[in-house]
């Protein structure tokens, strides 16, 4: 994801390639902070010309699970011979304990390193000469791990997943190596890029008790001191059939891949007892802030207001104020501050809907050159102060579901979005989040939208986070 | 559920009896030519599983056409397209794409400029007609030149900060000296702020409205629609010739070229690379096999292997054949912690003097072949995938059943031709080995 995009403007030179680096550039891909949410869900449209795109494209999911507790999630496409196979453990940086941060990511880069029956780099050979290629993620929530092959060999996927489940070989030499790429990776997300590197300190001052506090890759110092011991157990703990879901998308029969499912996952044992920790952070109070000085040639800008997520009331109406507030050129933030008044580069807003835990709704924006950051914070508030006083318009609101549903289709096009929403709703609560979100859109009136805005968006809910550029030495 | 499924399943008996196909999916890449009156291509691929249509439209009007001082020319006057037509403001355009999905996006490349699109079906005709507008109606108003402006600026001086841009920037300019792939698309500063508005309107009469423009259909559309769509709305692009001029690359010599920047990074990025072969040249698949093995195999190349397997140097490397329609290069790319840049280096150095030397083992060839023609088939997942490809191999003169041929070239590699490749496609003649980061030494934090 990092060196991908150099050359991602000279047209035509890299037919085919292009795709292919695309994937092999994810390894161990965070969903960042600006990871852009797609929301699926295909049910009930709007206008009653689209009564066939309800029908041709709705969720035709089968859900399965194993005795053991491994879910299943399994949905057919055969627009291409080929499928996605995702398994999602239920353990990402919220459920690190102080001290050991970074090591669910790391633990993610450890489990390819090999099996009691599958050594050192078989897991990556075996794939790719498949015709398939690999890679995985790590989130605040969540660690995915996922194959694209073709779909006659859906069953070496299962398998070495099934495997490396339980038979993870932590070896000392290869653990003190992939520190080292850890580190090297830290370098270049966080130290190298000081919009990252500020929001890292954003959440870290927006929350005081939630492990959210923490980056997903980790602290400098937690990353350099973490043990095989401290993974050991890590691993044992959270990397289990009750705590994981297996997604198919794609060219599958269901009775098939549930049979070989079974064969290979059925036999890993579970005593039944895993649960998840409960994690709370106390409403906020007061107004937080934060200067943060680093090598950069201009300043930015970013805020976050606590937020409840798709299980709250007032979430739909949060995911159309995102949408109205930044969800395209036309939205309010972007057409002030980038189009109209041109001093910012760009700007927007993120709310995290789907998290396991209550999050943040994200404000941000990059000044044009020569802006200081306070003319963007004066228009932020004068944008906040608006939708906190005044109702949305029918036809603003009529536009922002249309642009959601119309996206919302755009994404169903890709098998991988697809096995990625359905994995990340189940981690995050259930599947079902997802058919349910445009239904719940809908019904979204400009008075709730009023109510909810006034209900966040006040001063005593934020924190505010500033870069301020500092000369290069 | 039931009719549901039997549902699918006729329509997919339909589709098969159509394309006379035997299996049960339809083959991605199986698409329909036509040349239009006014000397235009227009390919489409009919697929009815999901109610959209992606739509690409290629003109010539890349940076290549450009003149040196008026750098970034070519991918202003795209930007500006959108900005405002003879009966649509910019804030209209913007509301009415934001409705539609947000789906209408313009990039500029060296060669050409793409026109991308995605509408649901529903709303097809309203979407192609503000495409229409866009392409044949704009009005380039001044102020929308001096926002884009601005923001052109700006990204530049952030960019400032960006090790992979800096390196990329420097790279490019030392690989192709005067040429207009040695730089960069969005130009500098200096080149856009002498731009004016009758070069832009200027550079649109020239490059747009043209023939030998190709647009792509993909998805829920047949062929009869989207002809009767391209007439209504681009029957009258003139069929005057383009008269597309060679640009000379400049001879280099033979030596390697080391440029070193120095910024107060905590790594160091490395790019490293030669002019190499263009896509069309048969030699081309043996360079892709090789360099699979070399540095384009992820975790199976060798590179890779040494660097961050064996060494635990980088997270991240990787080396590809950017090779186009009139000329190439190969290259590949590393970041790594400043005392370590010297390192990584000379171990790629040395990886790829093994495998010119001697070359690469069966196993290793075989491996890549396996992936190279078993993952062919995995890459169409999408209908944005699917139009990309059918515009390449258009592009590039290629015949329609050019994917079976390119897993028979692949298949028919040799160990021999594998050397080959790599002795003469890789450090070879000019090698240019760009450094960005710390040269003094540790940052300052």
């Amino acid at each position: 994801m990092l060196i991908v995009k150099i050359f991602h403007s000279i047209d035509f030179l890299v037919i085919g390639k292009k795709i292919f680096l695309h994937f092999l550039k994810k390894k161990s891909m965070h969903v960042w902070f600006f990871f852009i949410f797609i929301l699926l869900s295909f049910n009930f449209p709007s206008t009653s010309d689209c009564k066939n795109l309800e029908e041709e494209i709705s969720w035709n999911v089968f859900e399965y699970k194993l005795a053991n507790g491994l879910k299943i999630l399994l949905l057919p496409d055969n627009r291409a011979p080929m499928i996605i196979s995702k398994i999602w453990y239920g353990v990402g940086s919220r459920d690190e304990s102080p001290g050991k941060t970074g090591i669910a990511h790391f633990l993610e880069h450890m489990m390819f390193k090999g099996t009691k029956k599958y050594g050192l780099k078989v897991f990556s050979n075996l794939i790719k000469k498949s015709g398939g290629s690999h890679n995985a993620f790590t989130s605040f929530d969540y660690t995915g791990y996922y194959e694209k092959l073709p779909s006659s060999k859906l069953e070496l996927a299962i398998k070495l997943e099934a495997d490396r489940m339980k038979n993870l070989k932590l070896d000392p030499t290869e653990f003190e190596l992939e520190r080292k790429v850890v580190l090297e990776e830290r370098r270049s997300r966080v130290d190298d890029n000081p919009v990252n590197y500020l929001f890292e300190k954003l959440r870290q001052k927006s929350f005081t008790s939630h492990t959210y506090a923490n980056p997903i890759i980790g602290w400098e110092e937690d990353l350099k001191k973490i043990s095989l011991k401290n993974m050991e157990s890590f691993y044992k703990r959270f990397y289990v059939p009750e705590n994981a879901t297996f997604v198919v998308v794609g060219d599958l029969k269901i009775s098939e891949t549930i049979k070989i499912i079974k064969k290979h996952f059925g036999k890993i044992k579970s005593d039944g007892s895993f649960k998840r920790k409960v994690l709370t952070e106390p409403p906020q109070k007061e107004e937080r802030s934060i200067l943060v000085k680093r090598n950069a040639s201009l300043p930015y800008f970013a805020m976050a207001y606590h937020t409840p997520n798709w299980k709250h009331p007032d979430a739909a109406a949060l995911a159309l104020l995102e949408y109205i507030l930044s969800g395209g050129e036309s939205s309010r933030i972007y057409q002030r501050l980038v189009r109209k008044e041109s001093i910012a580069l760009s700007a927007g807003a993120e709310y995290r809907y789907l998290s396991y835990d209550t999050d943040l709704f994200y404000f941000y924006a990059q000044p044009s050159g020569g802006i200081p950051v306070s003319k963007i914070k004066k228009v932020f508030y004068e944008e906040l102060k608006k939708i906190t006083t005044f109702k949305v318009s029918h036809s603003e609101l009529e536009r922002a579901i249309k642009g959601i549903e119309a996206s919302s289709v755009f994404s169903m096009d890709s098998h991988y979005y697809r096995a990625m929403m359905l994995g990340r709703s189940a981690v995050c609560g259930n599947w079902k989040i997802i058919k349910n979100y445009l239904k719940k859109i809908r019904k979204v009136s400009p008075e709730e939208i009023l109510r909810v805005a006034k209900k966040y968006f006040h001063a005593k809910n934020r924190t505010i986070a500033e870069l301020i550029p500092q000369k290069a030495k | 559920m039931q009719t549901r499924f039997f549902r699918i399943i006729v329509s997919l008996l339909l589709f098969s009896f159509f394309l006379l196909e035997v299996s049960a999916y339809a083959n991605p890449l199986v698409f329909e030519k036509d040349l239009t009156q006014n000397g235009n291509i227009l390919l489409t691929k009919s697929s009815s599983q999901l109610p959209l249509v992606t739509i690409r439209i290629s003109l010539h009007a890349g940076s290549k056409y450009e003149k040196k001082e008026l750098s970034g020319l070519a991918n202003i006057t795209a930007l500006t397209l959108a900005r405002g037509t003879k009966k649509r403001d910019a804030l209209t355009i913007e509301k009415l794409n934001d409705e539609l999905g947000g789906g209408v996006s313009f990039k500029t490349g060296h060669n050409f400029v793409t026109v991308s699109a995605k509408f649901l079906k529903r709303d097809l005709d309203k979407g192609f007609e503000l495409l229409g507008d866009l392409l044949n109606n704009p009005i380039f108003p001044k102020n929308e030149i001096r926002k884009n402006k601005i923001r052109l600026y700006g990204k530049e001086k952030k960019r400032q900060f960006s090790p992979n841009y800096i390196a990329k920037k420097s790279f490019l300019s030392s690989l192709y000296g005067d040429h207009p792939y040695g730089r960069l698309i969005e130009g500098g500063s200096k080149t856009i702020k002498r731009i004016q508005r009758k070069d832009i309107v200027n550079f649109y009469t020239k490059h747009y409205k043209k023939n030998d423009t190709v647009f792509v259909f993909v998805g829920d559309i047949n062929k009869e629609k989207a002809q009767k769509l391209m007439k209504k709305f681009f029957s009258k692009w003139n069929t005057n010739r383009l008269n597309i001029f060679p640009n000379i690359l400049s001879p280099l010599g033979n030596e390697t070229k080391k440029k070193s920047i120095h910024k107060p990074f905590s790594q160091t990025t490395v790019l490293m690379g030669n002019r190499s072969i263009k896509r069309t040249d048969p030699n081309f698949y043996a360079a892709r096999v090789m360099n699979y093995i070399l540095g384009g195999g992820g975790f199976e190349s060798r590179i890779m292997k040494n660097l961050r397997e064996k060494r635990g140097l980088v997270y991240s490397v990787y080396s590809y054949f950017a090779s186009g329609i009139e000329n190439g290069y190969w290259f590949l790319a590393l970041q790594t912690k400043n005392e370590n840049a010297e390192l990584a280096v000379s171990e790629t150095l040395s990886e790829i003097k093994k495998i010119k030397t001697y070359g690469v083992t069966i196993q290793e060839l075989n491996d890549a072949k396996s992936y190279l023609t078993g993952s062919f088939k995995t890459k169409f997942d999408s209908s944005g995938r699917i139009a990309d490809y059918i515009l390449a191999i258009q592009r590039l003169g290629f015949s329609k059943d050019y994917p079976k041929l390119y897993l028979k070239k692949i298949k028919s590699v040799t160990l021999k031709q594998v050397k080959n490749a790599a002795i003469n496609y890789i450090k070879k003649n000019h090698f240019i080995i760009t450094e960005v980061g710390n040269k003094r030494g540790k940052v300052q934090e």
